[in-house]
């Protein structure tokens, strides 16, 4: 696959009517690559969005369809799994952040459109974490990860509760109380995310409450600065790299869409972010975001953000291996060495050395006893 | 009459609700759970004149309007059957008592 | 195969092989041709080749299970085949179910593994019916017609027998021993059913079979609305679809006559019985 074919999916996200010349080699390029990287119901709204679907032949096309018949179904299921969420916390007086996928659905952002949503996550305050986990056990949710060494690595480490799972529905949610783990370097401060969440609009609002009035619905999300600088945080300092081209994808559409529709989004970006003590991954963000999928970032901005990066050779030794990280090539080997070598770094950036030592080792001599984990396994990762 | 003894019933999201009536029996879809369901005819006759009412009906009016919809003329042996169904309908989350 | 394209690679004689010989009668489309997947069988990596000998399923660069011993190469094809139209080919509402056609309309045979579904379809194959698919129904949403996908017929165990006995003309392919489900052996679908592969038909019938060893074959009538929630249960992407797959199920069985079928080793009562079904009106 050469370098230009690997572009193919990123030229046809920003511009659909880029395939107006496709032949088949190239369509079943563009497909297999959206695919693999979790992006064919977001292409296919795209082409959607343009009225071009029809446009499509027949064979590719059919994977669209499917894909936003599927994308729809996932939409869907979100929306059930927070109103039972709604109903086990409906005594519990706290805030709930929504993150990520189920944020961007809630809040109506283009971003959601065609996206894949697996795991719910949602932000509480600290000081309400054991209530909050109580409500939800109490309501059928347990830890999906009963191994004693997983449980205290996730309470005593990390930003957030073991996974849990649902036992009847199966559906998986992630309790957080911080954006990164206890043990990190970076310590952004959740109350200051708390204070500045955005209410949901109406009709996610309306839809939450469907069938259940009584239920309150104290759902709230990150402001648009603070959504964006997570996505490059969970982007960024994640040590799973397999949906890094999905994550990039995101943050660009949020930029997008914030740079439209928020006055001074772009200038109150990197300040929040310091304040936050996110810079360095909102630097990359930015970076990157312009440099694949050409996110009109503002001159100064763009300078601004390069400040915040790693100081040399830290930044030529992460360019080199996002660039190929970032690429929707998962069977490729330099994306899958550069995805390798990232997950160290995202465990590097979670604890000190010595933890990360602990740690991988644990991990290693686990995975002998243990059936594989399921490396490819789709969907967000926190 | 008090509500405690002949609360108000009320299907839980009508428009969430997609039903097909073949003779006797009711399926149903319902949206909000993505559940299918598949009601014997007293159960079915029982959400179908819930859903005339958006507002809800009691116990008692129920009973006399199913009775209508299955020409049976016996309040008396059809309460129990249609407290049967109310509870049926009420654990698969299509109805609820107003107020609950 | 049907609307299918899939680009399979592999270096293993017993894949190439069957092939061969059960994809006889498909088009072999242009090299460049869209294809819908990309599909390898191949040995494990190094030296594991040597040692214990298996056979990896990997679709899009991606391993999709666990790998099976070598000699089931061919039906790890076949099974992960289905997986990736079942996982992925949501344009359509899927019934795991046998389909055939006789008299321009579809015969649907829903059922759990086990039910002899396969069986039943290999012996109204037999008799002159027309193969849609052993396996998967794909119920197009708008048309409300289901898709043919031609491919061959999975037999196991006894059923491998009683087809040969049958069906003696019948082009079965080796019998794999020690698979998770038995033997199996597979029946090459008819030249006459792949030319017709693109021709798509209503479902006119839903007979849902019952195979019980000794039993007498009898056909009953049931209602649409037990017809419809066996359905539900045997859609591999019913929830996928939501109000639409509803719908789409409720039409289908408002369109057809809906029987349980209990039948017992008799298979030429059975094919009688099913015949009489579909010459009726």
């Amino acid at each position: 696959m050469s370098a230009a074919e690997s572009e193919v999916l990123v030229e046809a996200l920003s511009d659909p009517s880029s395939t107006a010349q496709f032949d088949d080699p190239h369509w079943e390029v563009l497909v297999q690559r959206a695919r693999a990287s979790n992006l064919l119901g977001v292409l296919a709204e795209r082409f959607a969005a343009r009225s071009l679907l029809d446009a499509v032949p027949p064979a590719p096309r059919a994977h669209l369809v499917a894909a936003r018949v599927r994308a729809h179904a996932q939409a869907k299921a979100t929306m059930r799994e927070l109103r039972a969420i709604a109903r086990a916390l409906a005594d519990v007086e706290t805030p709930v952040i929504l993150l990520k996928g189920a944020a961007y659905l809630c809040a109506g952002l283009p971003v959601a459109r065609g996206r894949v949503f697996s795991d719910v996550d949602i932000l509480v305050p600290k000081a309400r974490l054991a209530e909050v986990e109580a409500a939800l056990m109490l309501s059928g949710y347990v830890t999906s990860h009963p191994h004693p060494y997983d449980q205290r690595y996730y309470r005593q480490w990390m930003h957030e509760l073991p996974p849990m799972q649902h036992l009847q529905r199966q559906t998986a949610l992630d309790v957080h109380h911080a954006l990164v783990p206890e043990t990190s370097r970076m310590r952004p401060d959740s109350n200051l995310l708390i204070a500045d969440a955005a209410a949901l609009p109406v009709e996610s609002r309306q839809d939450l409450a469907a069938g259940q009035p009584d239920v309150p619905i104290r759902f709230a999300v990150l402001s648009p600065t603070d959504m964006a600088i997570h996505c490059a945080t969970h982007l960024f300092c994640d040590e799973d790299f397999s949906h890094a081209t999905r994550d990039l994808v995101d943050f660009d559409a949020l930029a997008r869409h914030f740079a439209a529709t928020e006055p001074g989004f772009w200038t109150t970006l990197i300040p929040r972010a310091r304040t936050l003590q996110l810079a360095r991954p909102l630097s990359y963000a930015i970076h990157w975001s312009s440099r694949v999928h050409r996110t009109p970032v503002p001159p100064e901005v763009l300078r601004d953000a390069r400040r915040d990066a790693a100081p040399f050779p830290i930044r030529q030794a992460m360019n080199a291996l996002l660039g190929p990280a970032l690429r929707p090539t998962r069977g490729r080997a330099s994306t899958r060495w550069a995805r390798r070598a990232l997950y160290i770094r995202g465990h590097w950036l979670k604890m000190p050395p010595h933890l990360l030592a602990w740690h991988l080792t644990v991990k290693a001599l686990r995975r002998e006893e243990e059936a594989p984990p399921a490396n490819d396994a789709d969907g967000d990762r926190a | 009459m008090s509500q405690v003894q002949d609360p108000i019933w009320r299907v839980v999201a009508p428009s969430a609700l997609t039903e097909r009536e073949w003779n006797d029996e009711l399926v149903v879809y319902n949206d909000l759970d993505g559940h299918t369901h598949h009601l014997a005819p007293l159960g079915g006759k029982v959400l179908l004149a819930l859903l005339e009412h958006a507002d809800g009906l009691s116990g008692t009016t129920l009973i006399e309007r199913v009775g209508e919809l299955l020409a049976i003329d016996d309040a008396p042996v059809l309460a129990p059957a249609v407290e049967e169904a109310l509870d049926e309908l009420g654990k698969l989350g299509l109805i609820a008592p107003v107020g609950a | 195969m049907g609307p299918i394209v899939t680009s399979i690679r592999s270096p293993m004689p017993a894949v190439i092989d069957g092939i061969g010989f059960h994809y006889a009668a498909h088009e072999t489309p242009d090299a460049d041709a869209f294809a819908d997947f990309h599909v390898q069988i191949g040995w494990p990596p190094g030296v594991r080749r040597f040692i214990r000998p298996t056979a990896t399923f990997r679709v899009d660069e991606t391993t999709a299970f666990e790998p099976l011993p070598a000699n089931q190469g061919f039906p790890l094809l076949e099974w992960g085949m289905n997986w990736c139209i079942a996982a992925h080919c949501d344009q359509y509402l899927i019934l795991h179910s046998a389909v055939v056609e006789r008299n321009g309309c579809a015969l649907l045979l829903p059922a759990p593994p086990g039910s002899g579904k396969s069986t039943l379809c290999a012996a109204l194959v037999a008799r002159g019916w027309r193969l849609l698919s052993d396996e998967l129904a794909l119920i197009d949403i708008d048309q409300l017609v289901v898709t043919p996908i031609p491919r061959p017929i999975s037999l196991k165990n006894a059923a491998i027998d009683v087809i040969r006995t049958f069906w003696p003309e019948a082009a079965i392919g080796p019998v794999v021993r020690g698979t998770l489900k038995g033997s199996v052996a597979h029946v090459r679908p008819p030249a006459s059913s792949v030319e017709r592969q693109r021709e798509s038909v209503r479902a006119r019938w839903i007979v849902l079979p019952k195979y019980a060893e000794g039993a007498p074959t009898t056909l009953s009538t049931i209602t649409r609305g037990t017809a419809l929630m066996r359905l539900v249960d045997s859609a591999f992407n019913y929830t996928v679809h939501g109000r639409r797959g509803f719908e789409t199920l409720a039409a289908v069985v408002e369109g057809a006559a809906c029987c349980d079928f209990r039948y017992g080793g008799d298979l030429d009562a059975a094919v009688k019985a099913l015949e009489t079904l579909t010459s009726e009106g």
